[in-house]
């Protein structure tokens, strides 16, 4: 055994689906190609409204029998809700396993009997992503969590609702096109439309786009940012003074710093 | 619940002609999927034991899954060039359409 850390993701989650129909069914759902996942390759995607508006994210990976499906845990319920309403006359079987499966990261490739572990499909910089039982997973650490998070935030990646708006947010908003979870070849899925349009017609208005604070934390989630006096975004989720802000990108580069609650913050743009 | 699907005339004339020509009834199913999460298609099948049949001499076969998410739309048949065939008008419970026209969206309860 190496001395990795694991660094335990306690607020997600995994269902699987099985049965026969689990590939079709989920692909006519979802923003990315679910055929591609393998028991080493995970696919990242979104379940969208049909308008095109965001509710999950998503890691998928497949084994022979299963899909199995890194999620919000807090919001499995909800997930599970939302896929047995197209259920239909689908051959699949949906559980949630977040009472004994977890995920967890890794810097390098884990060495984990039972376990699942795959590189981020995101970005290499994350590193490598686990799903196992949760009794072979590290407890929850918040030191760990936090120096991921900092990770995280720093390549610019969203992390499900704490930085999209559930049935508000836009998939390129979260920048979900540069971080390999949408497929514009795949053909229809839910929400299709609007996604491609916002991406064939350049129609992006504002992103994700990570920020530090100059001095102190950001400031809360939901905040408003301002340029000069004028509403140039919203802060969304951080770690001390590491974060990501929704900003407006034709405001981006000017000469006014961009401030909420009272903090400047920087702003990187990749 | 009263199983409705109302079939235009144009559509009843379309459904013998298919029947003709394919030997099966015409299925009309809703399957998870397309622009808007319910899929709508058209195919030859055979009858099976849980099917509701719409037509004269029963030509339109819907499964009960299907029905629930339609009942009380109406079924027409389309001729122009380029949208020819069968489509699903009048949806109750429907909330939009994607552009094609092919699926739809229910609003939620």
């Amino acid at each position: 055994m190496n001395e990795t850390r694991y660094t335990r993701l306690p607020h997600r989650g995994v269902v699987t689906i099985r049965g026969a129909d689990r590939v079709t069914f989920l692909q006519g759902l979802v923003s990315n190609d679910v055929r591609r996942a393998t028991a080493e390759q995970a696919v990242y995607a979104a379940l969208l409204t049909p308008q095109g508006k965001f509710l999950h994210d998503m890691l998928i990976l497949a084994d022979d029998t299963t899909l199995w499906l890194d999620i919000e845990a807090a919001r499995a319920a909800d997930f599970m809700a939302r896929l047995n309403k197209y259920k239909l006359r689908s051959a699949i079987v949906l559980e949630d396993m977040t009472a004994s499966h977890g995920v967890a990261a890794s810097p390098v490739k884990p060495d984990l009997g039972m376990a699942i572990a795959y590189p981020d499909p995101r970005h290499a910089g994350l590193g490598w992503r686990v799903l196992a039982p949760c009794a072979t997973l590290p407890a929850p650490n918040n030191q760990d969590f936090a120096a991921y998070d900092r990770l995280r935030l720093r390549l610019g990646i969203a992390d499900g609702s704490r930085d999209l708006v559930i049935g508000d947010s836009l998939l390129l908003e979260g920048n979900f096109d540069r971080i390999n979870g949408v497929d514009f070849t795949k053909g229809c899925y839910m929400g299709q439309e609007l996604t491609a349009r916002t991406h064939y017609r350049t129609l992006i208005k504002k992103r994700l786009i990570p920020v530090t604070a100059t001095i102190g934390h950001c400031p809360p989630p939901g905040t408003l940012l301002y340029a000069d006096g004028k509403e140039v975004g919203t802060m969304r989720s951080s770690q001390d003074e590491q974060g990501l802000a929704l900003l407006q990108t034709a405001m981006l580069g000017g000469e006014h710093p961009i401030v909420g609650s009272g903090v400047t913050l920087a702003v990187h743009i990749a | 619940m009263t199983h409705i699907l109302t079939i235009t005339p144009k559509a009843q004339s379309a459904l013998i002609d298919y029947v003709a020509r394919h030997g099966q009834p015409v299925r009309l199913a809703i399957n998870p999927g397309g622009c808007s999460g319910f899929d709508i298609a058209f195919a030859p099948g055979a009858v099976e034991a849980a099917d509701l049949r719409f037509g004269d001499s029963g030509a339109l076969i819907i499964d009960p899954v299907s029905l629930s998410l339609i009942n009380g739309a109406t079924v027409d048949f389309l001729d122009q060039i380029g949208k020819e065939g069968f489509v699903v008008e009048q949806i109750p419970d429907m909330e939009a359409r994607c552009g094609c026209g092919k699926s739809f969206s229910i609003a939620e309860s």
